[in-house]
């Protein structure tokens, strides 16, 4: 009886979470389960970028939309949730701490993301005046650290941005 | 305690002198007239902002000079700051400015020397002063006015 409650309470579990199914694009991939498009270069930048300082992460989201980016102009910097979501997604398709081939940024990479990172990226949460939640796709955690660092990002447009 | 202020009024007098001629000169080494700073920063997204300061060292100018805005930008890697000023006097007010330019640290920069230009505003005007950073490690300004000597 308690086996059975368990299974249905797993599958119950398993119907809400969002059923991801991406489709890849030329500049973009939708997430068909959660309705969110992410840039399909995980690393637009090309470097890690500050969160305060000349040409950071608020100027770069600002220029991906001024220039139109993918036909869009509401590109964001991804929240806490997104990313843990997305890590989340990504480690359910394999994950094993011993094998770097099943680490986050490596499952991204196998599904079609390009420039998938084994570093750490912004969100857009913030913890404390010092620190941002920042999610790291090799050791797939999201944590709260330092603001003053730099860290890659990965743009994301659409969905509900609910910090 | 009495005996020892009478016995020693010479040496006091001497003091209060010597500190009241380093007030006087400290009072000097300000600009006598109104400073308008502004310095780059970023709000809590990340969001370039600027962070504006007046300070006024001559009463009588700050009554017939008034700094209404103060806006930054970057032109390219230089910073470019804009100052509006409005004469709330009727007459023709002459006065001189300077920019003094500072780094990130609060170092100046572009040599530290201060270039004095003259300026005219007439009465009840509003007039505009704009400089660039003469580096692009500028992300400072002090805008200095005085009155013309004249």
């Amino acid at each position: 009886m308690k086996t059975i409650v368990l299974l249905c309470v797993g599958l119950l579990l398993a119907a809400c979470a969002p059923n991801h199914s991406f489709v890849f694009l030329d500049q973009t991939a939708v997430d068909q389960g959660t309705g969110l498009v992410w840039s399909r270069n995980a690393n637009l930048p090309g470097k890690p970028l500050l969160w305060k300082a000349d040409d950071n992460v608020y100027s770069f989201i600002q220029k991906l939309n001024s220039d139109n980016y993918a036909g869009y102009a509401d590109w964001r910097v991804p929240t806490r949730e997104e990313m843990a979501e997305l890590i989340a997604y990504a480690k359910s398709l394999g994950y094993e701490r011993d094998k770097l081939e099943t680490w986050p940024f490596q499952k991204l990479r196998q599904l079609g993301f390009i420039n998938v990172r084994d570093y750490d990226y912004w969100t857009s949460t913030r913890q404390s005046p010092e620190e941002m939640w920042v999610a790291d796709l090799a050791g797939g955690r999201v944590l709260p650290k330092s603001e003053a660092k730099p860290y890659c990002l990965w743009p994301v447009r659409g969905g509900s941005p609910a910090k | 305690m009495y005996g020892f202020i009478c016995g020693n009024r010479g040496r006091l007098s001497a003091v209060l002198l010597g500190l009241s001629l380093l007030t006087s000169l400290a009072g000097c080494s300000t600009t006598a007239g109104i400073e308008a700073a502004g310095k780059t920063g970023w709000n809590q997204e990340g969001e370039r902002i600027l962070n504006k300061n007046v300070v006024i060292n001559n009463s009588s100018l700050a009554g017939e000079i008034e700094v209404v805005d103060m806006k930054s930008a970057l032109a390219g890697d230089m910073m470019k700051a804009q100052v509006s000023l409005r004469s709330r006097d009727r007459d023709t007010i002459n006065i001189q400015y300077a920019f003094d330019w500072l780094d990130a640290q609060g170092m100046a920069v572009g040599g530290g020397t201060t270039v004095w230009k003259p300026f005219i505003v007439y009465g009840r005007e509003t007039r505009t002063i704009q400089g660039v950073a003469p580096d692009p490690r500028g992300r400072e300004f002090k805008l200095k006015i005085r009155e013309t000597d004249d």
